[in-house]
């Protein structure tokens, strides 16, 4: 089993399998016309997230995941994916560090952990009401009132409360 | 919220189901342009995330949950593309089911004065007949026409209990739907469904696929039940509706809202004289759309309306001073209370059964089971079948039931 080495933005290097192929398009594309003992680097990932995704590739065995589901249908993580492991992966992070993870994972072309990532901000937005988004968004309102109250009327039935059904 | 790019934002919201997301629209105006773009829709309907949909073509014998239909991906309409505003469109004629049957146009066979025409009233008493038949395996067909072209959403009907000949009931064996733009020219065609043999609406499902037609013709495959006397089959239905949406006219996504809201559940049955027909509790029995939508909005419980009917109804008895006419609801009813002496003796009185039998296992009257089975005049379940009651009656049922049938 042939090894790579990866080079973070900060410069540190880490050792993994190149059975990372397997979750990164980014990584199997180099690999192509890979020589040995060569260096690569990535340039917009950062040591941090780095170390967070090889924990993700070691956890799931180099295999891609079953996808989160889609849409999905409750606000806990855990629900809407088969591992708790990654619930708890994602449970760990604050939305920042979501978001950054997201930008990584896209440099990599790494589907599944971006996934995991994406659906944990959308169990976020999911049954919390406008007032409660803004609030904890810091969204200040831009639409008048009358233009809101229209927004509201097109469909009147999303706004009611819905089932847990 | 600001470093979220917009790319980021489209992949979340990929995330949401509708409800969410139009409701988010309200947020601020870049969500509102985002859950706007038509990219988004694009995305839903071609994403391999989405998991394609239970549904496939053809139309289904139940009504599925509104939550189900609801969820786009399954939507397909070749006319038109998956924007923003074809979806909104959509959303709000889903919401607002309409009769859309004009008239009768033609039939297979009728008799003299039990004419089609007889099942679009559900007020009164009268039915549609076939001719009568020496054969069980003769088919007939109903054609209906529309009030202009329609979107078609489900087809409902119902079968006569003749009351004065003992209580039979004359049912197709099969049924199948076709869908037109003339009434000798069909480009929709369902599967054949088997007819459930009971007083309750058959309900067959187009949706979600998005058929429009002026012309639905209804074909009734084979026949069930023999007249006692004449011994001849026939096809007796006593109400047809189709549900669906005019395509001429503009969804208001308000009105029914704004009637549900106005006045409770209470005043719009009682608006209604006859509790056993009218097309608002046809709806709420059979038709899922509607019946969610009651429930959402009444905030009853399905028990709860199916309670409420029964009280009404056996009301209603009382004071014209006659015992409760047995029916699949206060049978149902009564099973679901545990009064299972009561629920057997109207599911016999309605000839139902499935539900004798399912009477018949939960009470363990393994003789009387066994007796109903050797009567040859009506068609009672089969080994199969009882099996499949008991199953959903519970696993040691379906044991108890195993060895009482292995002695045979």
């Amino acid at each position: 089993m042939s090894e790579i080495t990866l080079v973070s933005k900060e410069g540190t290097k880490i050792q993994i399998s190149s059975q990372f192929s397997n979750l990164s398009g980014f990584i199997h594309n180099i690999l192509q016309d890979y020589q040995q003992n060569e260096d690569i680097s990535l340039a917009s990932v950062s040591f941090i997230n780095l170390q967070m995704i090889l924990e993700y590739a070691v956890h799931h065995n180099f295999q891609v995941p079953q996808p989160p589901r889609c849409p999905i249908t409750s606000p806990n993580i855990a629900d809407n994916v088969s591992d708790p492991w990654d619930a708890e992966f994602v449970n760990r992070l604050n939305e920042d560090q979501i978001i950054d993870l997201v930008t990584a994972t896209n440099f990599l072309d790494m589907k599944s952990l971006m996934d995991l990532c994406l659906a944990k901000i959308a169990c976020m937005f999911k049954y919390k009401d406008i007032e409660t988004l803004r609030k904890e968004y810091g969204i200040t309102e831009e639409f008048t009132a009358e233009i809101e109250e229209k927004l509201k009327s097109d469909f009147p039935w999303a706004m009611e409360a819905e089932s847990n059904d | 919220m600001e470093k979220i790019s917009n790319w980021v934002l489209l992949e979340i919201f990929s995330y949401l189901d509708i409800n969410s997301l139009l409701e988010s629209r309200v947020l601020n105006k870049r969500f509102s342009s985002t859950i706007s773009n038509n990219s988004l829709w694009k995305a839903k309907f071609s994403s391999s995330r989405y998991k394609p949909s239970t549904y496939h073509s053809g139309a289904y014998f139940k009504f599925p949950k509104t939550s189900e239909i609801m969820n786009f991906s399954c939507i397909n309409d070749p006319d038109k593309p998956p924007t923003f505003e074809n979806m909104a469109y959509y959303f709000n004629i889903l919401r607002n089911p309409q009769r859309i049957i004009k008239c009768a146009h033609s039939v297979s066979s009728e008799d003299y004065t039990q004419t089609i025409d007889k099942v679009l009233d559900y007020n009164t008493n009268e039915f549609w007949s076939s001719k009568p038949y020496d054969e069980d395996n003769t088919n007939e067909f109903a054609v209906f026409e529309l009030t202009g072209i329609c979107y078609v959403f489900t087809i409902s009907f119902k079968t006569y209990r003749a009351l004065y000949q003992g209580g039979p009931i004359y049912p197709p064996k099969r049924v199948k739907i076709l869908i037109g733009n003339t009434p000798d020219e069909y480009f929709f065609s369902s599967d054949e469904f088997d007819v459930e043999i009971n007083e309750n609406y058959n309900t067959i499902l187009v949706l979600p696929n998005i058929v429009k037609g002026k012309y639905v013709r209804i074909d009734f495959i084979e026949k069930v039940t023999r007249e006692p006397g004449s011994e001849k089959y026939y096809t007796v239905l006593s109400f047809v509706e189709i549900t669906g949406f005019p395509i001429e006219i503009e969804p208001n996504p308000n009105s029914l809202e704004s009637i549900i809201k106005s006045e409770n559940l209470k005043n719009i049955v009682s608006r209604h004289d006859e509790i056993q027909s009218p097309f608002l509790y046809s709806q709420i029995n059979s038709v899922g759309l509607m019946n969610d939508f009651l429930l959402a909005t009444s905030n009853l419980s399905c028990n709860e309306i199916k309670n409420y009917f029964v009280a009404v109804y056996e009301q209603k008895n009382e004071e014209n001073d006659t015992k409760v006419y047995p029916t699949n609801l206060t049978a149902d009813f009564y099973f679901d209370n545990k009064d299972y002496e009561r629920a057997f003796e109207h599911y016999r009185r309605i000839y139902d059964f499935y539900g004798v039998f399912k009477c018949f296992i939960i009470m363990e009257k393994h003789t009387e089971l066994k007796s109903f089975l050797s009567q040859t005049w009506y068609r009672v379940p089969n080994y199969a079948e009882i099996l499949k009651i008991a199953r959903k009656l519970g696993l040691e049922y379906e044991q108890k039931m195993k060895e009482v049938l292995k002695k045979e």
